[in-house]
């Protein structure tokens, strides 16, 4: 129905034409030699077909009943409404179709403004994204100066630190050549202690000398008092016989007597002598006992100023002392005491060099309190060695020459580096 | 060596001393007189020179391991090269050999000294020492030539002194005909290390059984003290985080470890306590340093040198050089070095006491 509708419509007159018609280009009409064309328009084409079949109508209808009439009536009238229906649905779907696009058109229009408003929200943002952006710069530009303060604050607590440390190194400096200079000085009493020393050991050598010849001279006169002492009793003996026999003994006992007084009186001076020997000897000893004190206290500063060099130095010194002490005053029990005393300041010297903390490295090789070569001894012959290690050799190997450090050592022993010796 | 016995040491010393001897003061065996001898808990180390100025160096390990007695085993030591001792009844093999036996037998060496002196755990100790030291030194060129050998100082961090154990290696030396001189470890080091410096510096001996320090000022030492934790230490430690022998773990330490780049667990386990030995030592010279009051003040910073056999592991002394970083010390120093020859140093250091003595 739709289909036959159409044909009889502009559609079809259309459709006819286009099929019953070609297209010819100007270019070509031209070549062919039309040089004019009249052209009809399609409108009047269409009217004149409508005229023609309004005419075929016209004549059809007087040959048709009024039945077939009522029918074409009730048929147009059915498809007019359906046309009327479907125009009017057209219509509302246009309708409709442009109220979808007044209201697209509306959301576009707000979605428009929205991506404006977007878009200025989002500039907004954006400067104040670069605005942070400077504040964040500012801020790193800040922290980088607290840096550089912190930095710069610590540097000058560290040279605060090192002025201080500088200031206490003068100061140790400072203290150093003080303590040189005592050193010096202890140096210069310990070398005149020394020196009277050995002036005290060479006076009391001469004391000894003078007290053992004293002491020869009092035993020559005790022998003497002794052999007077025995002619007395024999001639007391003798007077006492002549006491008995004869008056006239009693002279030549008086002389005895007299004798007897002077040899008395002899014998009184010779224990003065003796007296004021001892009295000397003491005195001397009381001088030697000053100077071991002296002594000691000049040991003691020794050591604090050169304690590396007091075992061997001191050491050395004392046991000269000792020796020369022990080879003059043997006989003397007080001698023997101070020389015991000065053992044990050996020993004491000893034992702080041999130790850490400050001694010097050159300790005395065996102790005294240990017998190690009975030691050994015993363990070597208990064990009954068999072995072949003496004939083996052992690998050896070259080390680096050690020329340079002794000649350096040598001439630093010697008062001073001397480079290149 | 030792034919010059039947001479008096008058006598030696008249014909070095007089103006018709060689221009090289030295004698008939070629040495000059004096010997220096570094008496270590690990190894035996004896220094020469001769008249040419060469210094020869002689080393033995000081350890030993009995085995079974038997003329085989005795005839076959002989053929290696191996030295061994029967002593009471059993066979000891000594020095380096024993070592080896031990690490192939997984057994322990037994060690004649421990902590830096004479062990008092083992019996056997006196007659091999003994025998070691002969063999190192021999005889002397002049009889009571003099020889310095190294002594422990006391330690800071142990309660034992070595009046003992120098007591000791003094008549052992004496019997072997030299007149025996100890000096402090530290200060060896110091002696033959730091002439560059005047002798002025800090020498530290890193040995087995301890580690020596001596402060010294134009040679003279103005502070020395031990600690008494050494390469001895890390061995144990290591042998017992591994779950191995000692003498194995002494054997990984030397066989080529970079501390500095552990490659395996075992290198691993003796990276860290190197680092823990180095880190409690410097502690205990810090301390020390801070609580005496006779340190010197030095007028420029000084050199640290360390020397010893526990000190040649590769990185040593950059780890030394870390742990230095992170700790405050008293003293401004310039340098921390290694020595010119560690293991040799601290015999050097005796040798050149022993002939500037002379």
């Amino acid at each position: 129905m739709a289909e036959s509708e159409q044909e009889s419509g502009d559609l079809d007159f259309k459709r006819v034409i286009e099929k019953s018609t070609s297209e010819v280009a100007l270019s070509d009409l031209q070549r062919k030699g039309f040089k004019q064309v009249k052209v009809l328009n399609r409108k009047v084409i269409f009217q004149l077909i409508a005229e023609a079949v309004d005419g075929v109508i016209m004549d059809r209808r007087q040959q048709i009943s009024e039945e077939e009439r009522g029918k074409y009536i009730q048929e147009s009238k059915a498809k007019f409404d359906a046309m009327a229906k479907e125009r009017l649905q057209v219509q509302q779907e246009l309708a409709e179709l442009r109220h979808f696009k007044e209201q697209a058109l509306a959301h576009e229009q707000s979605t428009i403004q929205d991506k404006k408003n977007l878009e200025q929200e989002l500039q907004q943002y954006q400067q104040k994204v670069q605005q942070f952006a400077q504040v964040e710069e500012e801020l790193r530009r800040s922290q980088e100066q607290i840096r550089n303060f912190e930095n710069l604050e610590s540097e000058l607590k560290q040279s605060q630190e090192r002025v201080q440390k500088y200031e206490n190194l003068e100061n140790e400096v400072e203290q150093f050549k003080e303590k040189a200079e005592q050193a010096q000085v202890v140096e210069k009493e310990l070398g005149e202690v020394r020196t009277a020393l050995e002036q005290a050991q060479q006076a009391a050598e001469q004391n000894d000398n003078k007290f053992s010849d004293l002491q020869n001279e009092v035993s020559q006169k005790q022998e003497e008092a002794n052999r007077n002492r025995e002619e007395l009793l024999v001639l007391q003996g003798r007077l006492e016989a002549s006491e008995a026999k004869s008056a006239d003994f009693s002279e030549s006992l008086e002389k005895s007597r007299t004798e007897f007084r002077e040899l008395l009186t002899k014998k009184t001076e010779a224990e003065n002598l003796l007296e004021k020997t001892q009295s000397d000897l003491e005195s001397s000893e009381e001088e030697v006992e000053k100077l071991k004190e002296s002594l000691e206290e000049a040991e003691l500063k020794l050591k604090e100023q050169e304690a590396q060099r007091a075992d061997i130095g001191s050491q050395q010194l004392t046991m000269a002392l000792l020796s020369k002490l022990g080879e003059n005053s043997a006989q003397n029990s007080e001698m023997s005491q101070l020389q015991s005393t000065l053992e044990g300041l050996a020993n004491k010297i000893a034992m702080m060099g041999s130790g850490g903390g400050g001694g010097g490295s050159f300790g005395p090789a065996v102790d005294a309190n240990i017998d190690m070569e009975r030691l050994f001894a015993v363990s070597a012959e208990e064990s009954g060695l068999e072995s072949n290690v003496s004939k083996v050799e052992v690998k050896e190997s070259k080390a680096g020459g050690v020329k340079n450090t002794l000649a350096k050592l040598k001439a630093l022993q010697q008062g001073g580096a001397k480079d290149g010796e | 060596m030792g034919n010059n016995q039947s001479q008096s040491p008058e006598f030696e010393h008249e014909a070095v001393n007089s103006a018709e001897a060689p221009a090289s003061v030295g004698t008939q065996s070629g040495l000059e007189l004096g010997r220096g001898l570094d008496v270590g808990t690990a190894n035996l180390v004896s220094a020469a020179q001769d008249v040419e100025g060469n210094v020869t160096i002689k080393i033995q390990r000081n350890a030993f391991i009995d085995i079974e007695t038997d003329d085989y085993t005795r005839n076959m030591l002989t053929k290696l090269n191996v030295q061994y001792v029967v002593l009471n009844g059993r066979m000891v093999v000594v020095g380096d050999p024993a070592f080896e036996l031990a690490n192939i037998f997984n057994r322990e060496t037994r060690r004649p000294m421990s902590d830096g002196v004479i062990s008092p755990n083992e019996q056997d100790a006196l007659p091999i020492e003994k025998l070691l030291l002969e063999n190192l030194l021999g005889t002397p060129t002049v009889e009571g030539e003099n020889c310095y050998f190294s002594i422990p100082a006391d330690p800071i961090d142990a309660e034992f002194n070595v009046i003992y154990h120098k007591g000791l290696f003094s008549s052992l030396l004496k019997q072997l005909g030299y007149t025996p001189k100890p000096l402090l470890e530290g200060h060896a080091v110091v002696s033959s290390e730091l002439a560059e410096d005047d002798f002025t510096g800090i020498g530290i001996s890193c040995g087995g059984g301890m580690f020596n320090i001596c402060v010294s000022y134009k040679s003279i030492p103005a502070l020395t003290f031990s600690t008494s934790r050494g390469g001895d230490w890390i061995d144990t430690n290591v042998a017992q985080v591994l779950g191995i022998k000692k003498s194995r773990a002494t054997a990984i330490k030397e066989k080529g470890v970079n501390i500095l780049h552990p490659r395996n667990r075992e290198e691993e386990a003796v990276e860290i306590y190197y680092r823990n030995l180095i880190s409690y030592t410097l502690e205990n010279i810090k301390r020390r340093f801070e609580s005496s009051n006779g340190m010197p003040s030095f007028p420029d910073p000084i050199e640290i040198v360390c020397a010893g056999g526990t000190s040649m592991i590769g990185g040593f002394i950059d780890v030394f050089k870390d742990e230095f970083k992170s700790i405050n010390f008293p003293i401004e120093v310039k340098n921390i070095r290694m020595a010119e020859d560690p293991l040799f140093s601290v015999s050097k250091g005796c040798l050149v006491a022993a002939l500037s003595d002379l």
